[in-house]
């Protein structure tokens, strides 16, 4: 009883954390889309032509002639309740823009995820069983180089290979996204974006899964359950891999965010309608909504994709239930 | 300033503030195999960086030169792009941004991160608290999201984009310091420099910042590893260089929409880009397994 209410004090400090977060977030947002003045905005939007009536008449029209704490708290009030505003660069509603953006995004990351966690722990454990030999140092340098490549040139490299020399794959994502297209024409423009970020997760997870299940094969229980007999296989998924699990699962929950910025310059290379893509559109126009919207958007996604890793790891180690508890 | 002194303390500082990393970081380096293949790679990318700009055939800039998106030939080896200048000519110039900037945010990320994370570390208490507090706060938002909100707000320019690089690694940078001198505090030196009544600014470079280096210059090297990337990131997104300049990234993204094409345009500035951060990360790589001597430690970007 004790234990449970520990843990949902735990949980209840790192919702609130997250909360926490995603205000700074669009505090920061907010306030730095706010330093460009009315007037900048029209000319941006109207040509240098316009008139200080027609500023003027812009700037009501968005309420930007109000001081920015008013401005952020309607914004935020209106945000909480679903309107997420009029973009005033392209005069569109904003979750008409982001909401289906948000979809594909959502889609992307979690079956990349899906896809590379697995591969990863796959590649790690078949190097920590033969380290030092070949195939582990091939897989390692291997993994050195993926790793250093920036995710848009690995994009790029797939592109060229499947989509330009064999001809498999669309070479952008979104005539198939946008348009009505048939299923199997939508799942094709998923596959190289999940690749590249399939590509930018595995050497990172895997190279953590290697060092720490070579670190508990080296333990002593894992040698006294090898020499008592046991197969292989129970050895190292059963009692190596409990102890390996949680110093990888922790490194995971904290380099997920990093790992899924790469979202922004995948969907930018695919040219996939994505909230990543969008922000950077959003951002090299100075489209305030839009850019809010996606920030806030964004951060709830790496809020929540983290909180459900930290999680996990409270699972998966019983010592640090026990800590909480205390 | 400081005359040669009987201090030993002090001389090394100075050879410290003059090579801007200990003598034995280089030696670390060369000493492992991915060291000097990274060594190697990076001298030949930097050249290209450096010098490139004196044997261009053709004026980077100059459009209409050859015929819009044509493939290798003997006039262009890399062909031209759709605006009909020169890919290789291009190629040539195009490195600096992405190492210049990386280069001068990542120093003062160093400067300011590490001054704060050593005061806060040294002097503990409330000050300490604020410190450690403002960098969790800033660590707390996604790096690239900072960036992209900074430059939607503020445009682009050179001045930005070393702001906010500088701003994304200050905290990660100053943490660690303040790690590394938490550590370090409590050696008899510190005591005795303190009992000799110096001041705290004479403590920190002299006593503190001398014994901190092997980590830092590691994560240095890391960190300019990581800011490369994001500046080539950012041109590729068309946040960074403004046209008509020559840049990799640029180039990359330019090059992208005519892939079918002239695919050497995007290739080769994607493949000068892989080679100089493979070359940086082997450097890195060797400089952290140097220091932490179990391995790389997996820092967060």
């Amino acid at each position: 009883m004790r234990l449970r209410s520990a843990r949902l004090r735990t949980i209840g400090r790192q919702l609130a954390a997250g909360l926490l977060t995603l205000f700074l977030i669009s505090i920061v947002a907010f306030g730095m889309m706010s330093v460009r003045g009315p007037a900048d905005i029209a000319h941006a939007k109207f040509g240098n032509q316009i008139t200080t009536e027609q500023i003027d008449a812009f700037s009501k029209q968005y309420g930007l002639d109000k001081p920015v704490y008013v401005r952020y708290g309607k914004w935020l009030w209106n945000f909480a309740h679903g309107d997420m505003g009029n973009s005033y660069v392209t005069d569109v509603q904003v979750s008409t823009n982001v909401l289906p953006r948000f979809e594909r995004t959502m889609i992307l990351s979690f079956v990349a995820l899906l896809i590379a966690l697995p591969i990863s722990v796959l590649i790690g454990v078949f190097q920590a069983r033969r380290v030092g030999s070949l195939a582990d140092l091939s897989l390692l340098s291997a993994s050195v180089v993926v790793a250093a490549l920036p995710e848009f040139v690995v994009g790029i490299g797939l592109l060229f290979v499947f989509a330009v020399e064999l001809g498999w794959l669309p070479v952008d994502s979104a005539t198939a996204l946008t348009f009505a297209s048939s299923f199997g024409e939508q799942a094709k423009a998923y596959v190289l974006p999940t690749a590249t970020l399939v590509l930018a997760i595995v050497p990172y997870v895997a190279r953590i899964a290697r060092g720490s299940l070579r670190e508990a094969l080296g333990m002593p229980y894992t040698q006294a359950a090898a020499l008592r007999g046991l197969p292989r296989r129970t050895v190292i998924w059963d009692h190596a891999m409990r102890n390996a699990g949680v110093p990888l699962v922790n490194a995971v929950a904290i380099n997920i965010v990093y790992l899924l910025s790469g979202v922004i310059v995948v969907e930018w290379v695919f040219a996939f309608p994505g909230i990543g893509q969008g922000l950077v559109q959003a951002t090299s126009t100075s489209d305030a909504f839009n850019v809010e919207a996606i920030a806030l958007l964004m951060g709830a996604m790496f809020i929540v994709v983290s909180l459900a890793a930290d999680f996990l790891v409270a699972y998966l180690n019983p010592r640090l239930k026990a800590a909480a508890a205390r | 300033m400081t005359t040669t002194s009987d201090v030993v303390g002090l001389t090394t500082a100075e050879v410290v503030e003059e090579e801007g990393r200990p003598p034995a970081a280089w030696r670390a380096i060369l000493a492992s195999t991915e060291g000097r293949i990274g060594v190697g790679i990076g001298a030949a990318v930097l050249f290209v960086i450096i010098f490139g700009r004196f044997f261009t055939p053709y004026p980077p800039n100059a459009v209409g030169i050859g015929g819009a998106t044509t493939g290798p030939s003997a006039a262009h080896l890399l062909g031209t792009d759709s605006l009909g200048r020169d890919t290789l000519s291009r190629l040539l110039v195009g490195g600096t941004h992405i190492i210049v900037i990386p280069l001068i945010a990542v120093s003062l990320a160093w400067l300011l991160g590490g001054t704060l994370g050593m005061l806060g570390a040294y002097r503990g208490g409330t000050v300490d608290a604020v410190i450690a507090r403002g960098f969790d706060l800033v660590m707390s938002l996604p790096p690239l999201l900072i960036v992209l909100v900074a430059i939607a707000a503020l445009g682009t320019s050179n001045l930005v984009l070393v702001l906010t690089i500088m701003v994304v690694y200050l905290p990660r940078m100053g943490r660690l310091v303040r790690g590394a001198t938490q550590a370090v505090i409590t050696n008899e030196y510190v005591a005795a420099a303190q009992a000799r009544g110096e001041r705290t600014r004479a403590i920190l470079f002299r006593e503190v910042l001398p014994n901190i280096m092997a980590p830092t210059a590691a994560d240095f090297a890391l960190r300019i590893t990581y800011a490369v990337i994001f500046v080539a990131t950012l041109n590729f997104l068309g946040l960074g260089v403004k046209p008509p300049n020559a840049d990799w990234g640029v180039m990359v993204a330019d090059g992208r929409g005519y892939i079918n094409l002239a695919p050497l345009g995007t290739l080769a500035p994607a493949a000068a880009i892989a080679l100089l951060s493979i070359a940086l990360n082997l450097i890195a790589d060797a400089l952290t397994q140097h220091v932490t001597r179990g391995g790389r430690e997996i820092v967060p970007l």
